[in-house]
């Protein structure tokens, strides 16, 4: 149960995400919710779902988004990989405390992106949208960390006095 | 960093999916950037859910937007009522205008015709409420002291009535349907003679014809003329219309018919008072000055 939480949890995030973009053509201003997921993810999940959520949500991310297989796969696991290595250092508690840790989620997976266009996808193009993206996704970021986390945290506490546990260690 | 045998499991699982990951992004498009296998096998597998994410997104976009656009109708619909209000309104004054225009009109071409007469014209500002006797107000301008009682009132059409009392820049009219009222007048083709007496009917405007002559055939619709006689109305007004009684004729001299006003008098906006002769012709010409004869 505690493997299929995320999973419900990061499709429903998902497909809120794009029926946001749809309704309401957000474009820029779509709300980031898989941002403040794969934060939970790298503290929270320090086993083996951890990776596996967050590359199958990539790889959704991908489908859904026409960016090229692998893109959305490495930025996810690359963000994750970075909060777990932190670890509970970014996990600071408290409603200011989600919000410096959606300001630090926003930057990191910026700056990801960054990397990962000018390292592995090489088009001039991508940069300078993704400098227009730095604003709203800040915003936006910092704005739903301190009402996503806390929520997962809740229903993750919730779990955790089951005894079934998790199905991967 | 984290050394737990967990944490280097995962720290493996990473890094076999980041260069799984690399190796997608590098190897699985075609040479010309289109999806490989494993991608175009994610777009299947997400195409249903995406298809269905976007028309569900498409129709709560649609129902906000019709939703928008029928605040913008509500609110175009009441700009729009105001606005028809508002034409209205002018179409309604538009009309009075048109209506006044004529009247005045009108009432030109009688101080026109009648050039004669020194007129002062006035305009009707109420109207008496008893049922029997028949009078109108009538407002007057700056030189309302010229006016006095006895004067005749005439409009258009002929005779109004004559004027019963003024006070400050007003004057009380006697309508020719008030009881009191009597005007010396003369059928226009049978030239009989005889005087119109208002009836006061509450029902109706109408004058009473007396003193006419049993042997004279006055015909139906002609029209009644004041003579100019009783010394107050000038000659040649017309004062209405006669109607011939349909009751059996009573024994006597004089034979029953009653006037009707030619002018309509429930309806009377503006009207003349007639102040005395100006001492021209009805077309203007100056009259010859009365010779006196010499003494034999």
């Amino acid at each position: 149960m505690r493997l299929l939480l995320p999973l419900f949890v990061a499709a429903g995030l998902l497909s809120t995400q794009v029926f946001a973009r749809e309704a309401f053509e957000l474009s820029a201003w779509t709300p980031d919710l898989l941002t403040p997921l794969l934060l939970w993810l790298g503290v929270s999940r320090p086993g083996l779902s951890g990776p596996l959520i967050a590359a199958l949500l990539g790889a959704a991310v991908d489908a859904v988004s026409g960016s090229p297989l692998g893109f959305h796969i490495l930025h996810h696991l690359v963000l994750y990989a970075v909060v777990f290595s932190l670890g509970a250092r970014v996990k600071f508690g408290g409603l200011l405390g989600y919000t410096l840790e959606g300001v630090f989620g926003a930057l990191l997976s910026l700056l990801i992106l960054a990397l990962i266009s000018r390292a592995l996808i090489q088009n001039p193009q991508l940069s300078p949208r993704l400098g227009a993206l730095l604003l709203p996704k800040l915003v936006i970021v910092t704005l739903t960390t301190p009402l996503i986390v806390p929520l997962l945290d809740q229903i993750d506490g919730l779990l955790k006095r089951r005894p079934d546990g998790d199905l991967l260690p | 960093m984290r050394t737990s045998p967990s944490a280097r499991r995962t720290a493996v699982l990473l890094a076999l999916l980041i260069c799984g990951a690399i190796a997608l992004l590098k190897f699985d498009p075609d040479p010309e950037g289109h999806p490989g296998p494993v991608g175009r096998f994610a777009l299947r597998t997400m195409a249903p859910s995406q298809a269905l994410l976007h028309r569900s997104g498409a129709r709560l976009r649609g129902l906000f937007l019709d939703y928008l656009a029928l605040v913008e109708v509500r609110a175009e619909n009441k700009r729009l009522e105001a606005r028809i209000r508002d034409l209205e309104d002018k179409g309604a004054r538009w009309a009075d205008l048109v209506v006044e225009n004529e009247r005045l009109h009108r009432l030109l071409e009688l101080a026109d015709r009648r050039k004669d007469l020194r007129l002062h014209a006035a305009r009707v500002v109420a109207r008496g409420v008893s049922e029997y006797f028949r009078v109108i107000s009538v407002t007057l301008d700056l030189h309302h002291d010229r006016v006095t009682p006895g004067m005749p009132v005439i409009a258009p059409g002929g005779v109004v009535g004559q004027i019963r009392a003024v006070t400050e820049g007003r004057a009380e009219v006697l309508l020719l349907t008030d009881p009191r009222s009597a005007i010396d007048v003369v059928l226009e083709q049978s030239r009989a003679r005889g005087v119109a007496v208002g009836t006061g009917q509450p029902d109706q405007y109408a004058a009473r014809l007396e003193y006419l002559d049993r042997h004279v055939k006055a015909v139906a619709g002609e029209r009644v003329m004041t003579t100019g006689d009783d010394g107050r109305y000038p000659r040649g007004l017309v004062v209405g219309e006669v109607r011939l009684s349909d009751r059996p004729e009573a024994a006597g001299p004089f034979q029953d018919a009653t006037v009707r006003p030619k002018v309509d008098l429930s309806a009377l906006d503006e009207v003349f008072v007639v102040l005395g002769p100006s001492g021209l012709s009805p077309e203007g010409d100056e009259l010859a000055p009365i010779k006196e004869e010499a003494p034999p």
